[in-house]
């Protein structure tokens, strides 16, 4: 998502994005990997709940697959964790909402290595207003 | 998926400041990741 932020901006689109663990640790994410965007957290769940992401049972979070070759994947291509927060078998999702209260596109996903394709969270944005 | 739901709540940004997730979106549209974790 970062290596496409301009284009997004450009678009006059915002990207959020929500964790948990602490604002300590939110701070070093925004600061460690240069982020662009406001990083919120969400560290009791209540947005989570609200967006109905799911959760993975411990045996399948460790014995996925899909979930082992991803974190191989991320691995290989550098990235680390710096902090799993409270709730490490929450995964992730994607939404793109607005204007107003308006859900255009979202995915919930699946396993820990599913995420939604980024060319359907930008073909899901409005087109820009015409001057 | 209940957005105005969503919408209502508030959550601390990365300085602590509190966030009202529906005023990111009252005027555009927004792209809303759940992390798995930071980083």
């Amino acid at each position: 998502m970062r290596g496409r932020y301009d284009e997004i901006a450009r678009r006059g689109a915002e990207v959020v994005a929500i964790g948990t663990g602490s604002v300590r640790h939110a701070a070093a994410f925004v600061a460690d990997e240069q982020v662009p965007f406001p990083v919120l957290v969400d560290d009791d769940a209540r947005a989570a709940k609200a967006a109905s992401v799911r959760r993975i049972g411990f045996f399948r979070l460790l014995t996925d697959r899909r979930s082992r070759a991803g974190a191989k994947r991320a691995r290989a291509a550098g990235h680390r964790t710096h902090k799993a927060g409270r709730r490490v078998n929450q995964l992730g999702a994607t939404f793109v909402i607005g204007p107003g209260d308006v859900l255009r596109y979202e995915h919930l996903d699946e396993h820990s290595a599913d995420h939604a394709s980024l060319e359907d969270v930008l073909a899901a944005l409005p087109a820009p207003a015409a001057d | 998926m209940d957005v105005r739901q969503l919408a209502d709540l508030e959550l601390p940004d990365s300085t602590g400041a509190p966030r009202r997730l529906g005023d990111f979106w009252a005027e555009r549209p927004v792209i809303l990741v759940f992390l798995r974790h930071f980083g």
